[in-house]
């Protein structure tokens, strides 16, 4: 029933595609390319919306991939106008409980579709952030958001560390996960928001950061994942005893 | 690791994501030079917290070797000890090449070397899983109980 070839099958049907509509958009992706494919599109998305508007309430997890082609190409002024534009689209998403951001090469996102972005991850059945891929993510993603409880961070990621003055509340993670450090990212970013964590999935280069984690979040932990796999520490032994250095 | 700490109290469910690789002359390791040490001390540190383990074990790379009889399994033997402390530990090994049977086979018979570890298979705290990778999603594991093992 859940396969996408039967979905889309039964959503040709009139009384079925009520049914199927909720399986067929739980999860969504939309990707915004230098090429000009349709598949995933942006306007193909809010095609679909103008004439289902059901969707936006159907949609709860939601990918918005960036994709670049070369790592050099500075030609991203359309992927930035595309999703400015879907900005709008993107503010009328009432039931999203995860959002997942990837990008294929380094990103800034623009302030249009960042404020739009900042709007939904306000939504109180928002749980989730995953954050993927080489791209600038301020704090304000994160910060006066209570509503988040899991986020993934993966490589390469510039994770802001200036906190605006106005943030008067910093979400308490429950799952964190760091698949490898974040690039130019200090444990004083991340700590504040692992005061009540339960599940820390460890990757690669931060398994080197979890001393500092756990003198946080021992406490309440009470799952712990730990890649080793890819471990480019250094390991000092010294009178029987370890220390990973990062 | 005598830096983790302090050791989580209500560590439900440590999982270890380990890598195997082989060398030149198909000896295969496990894990490669010191993460056999850090594997060792990661059980070690939060045995007597844990109340359930997961160990995955992958070939890195799958295709580079052909005979599980070059497996050095000693690694493992740090099981024995931690089995006397933690309720139920889950080992999964994927080589995707031999069939299951073939693959707990070889490893039943290199463990057969620590009889702590034979003690803990025959009480049903190790289990092992050959051929298979880790369950990823919590449900996954509901069929040991909510508060799994």
């Amino acid at each position: 029933m859940s396969h996408p070839l039967t979905l889309n099958a039964c959503s040709e049907d009139p009384v079925l595609s009520q049914i199927v509509g909720r399986h067929l958009y739980h999860s969504i992706t939309v990707s915004f390319r230098t090429s000009d494919a349709d598949y995933e599109s942006p306007a193909r998305l809010t095609r679909s919306i103008s004439e289902n508007p059901r969707i936006l309430f159907y949609v709860r997890v939601l990918r918005i991939r960036v994709i670049k082609h070369k790592k050099y190409d500075n030609s991203d002024v359309d992927i930035k106008q595309g999703l400015n534009q879907f900005a709008k689209t993107l503010r009328m998403f009432r039931a999203l409980e995860c959002i997942k951001l990837t990008t294929s090469q380094k990103f800034n996102w623009p302030d249009v579709f960042r404020a739009a972005l900042e709007d939904r991850l306000g939504l109180p059945g928002l749980k989730k952030l995953h954050i993927e891929g080489n791209q600038n993510c301020p704090c304000s993603f994160i910060d006066n958001h209570e509503n988040i409880e899991d986020l993934l961070l993966s490589p390469a990621l510039h994770l802001g560390t200036k906190r605006r003055r106005c943030v008067s509340t910093l979400p308490q993670l429950k799952s964190l996960t760091l698949l490898t450090w974040p690039y130019n990212c200090s444990t004083a970013s991340i700590t504040p928001h692992i005061k009540e964590l339960r599940w820390l999935k460890c990757g690669s280069s931060a398994v080197g950061h979890l001393p500092e984690f756990l003198k946080v979040c021992s406490q309440t932990l009470n799952k712990l994942d730990i890649d080793l796999r890819c471990l480019k520490c250094k390991i000092q032994v010294s009178s029987g005893k370890s220390t990973m250095l990062p | 690791m005598p830096e983790l700490s302090p050791v989580p109290p209500n560590l439900r469910q440590l999982s270890l994501y380990v890598a195997v690789y082989p060398d030149e002359t198909e000896h295969v390791h496990l894990p490669k030079v010191g993460m056999s040490f850090l594997l060792a001390a990661a059980i070690n540190t939060f045995a007597s917290s844990v109340r359930h383990l997961i160990i995955e074990l992958e070939i890195w790379p799958s295709h580079s070797f052909s005979n599980l009889d070059y497996f050095d399994f000693s690694p493992l033997a740090v099981l024995g000890p931690a089995s006397q402390l933690i309720p139920r530990i889950d080992m999964y090994f994927q080589t995707d090449k031999f069939q299951p049977n073939d693959t707990l086979a070889r490893l039943l018979s290199a463990l057969a070397a620590y009889d702590d570890i034979t003690r803990s298979i025959e009480d049903g705290i190790l289990v092992i899983h050959p051929e298979k990778t880790a369950p990823k999603n919590e449900e996954d594991w509901s069929h040991l109980g909510p508060d799994n093992p």
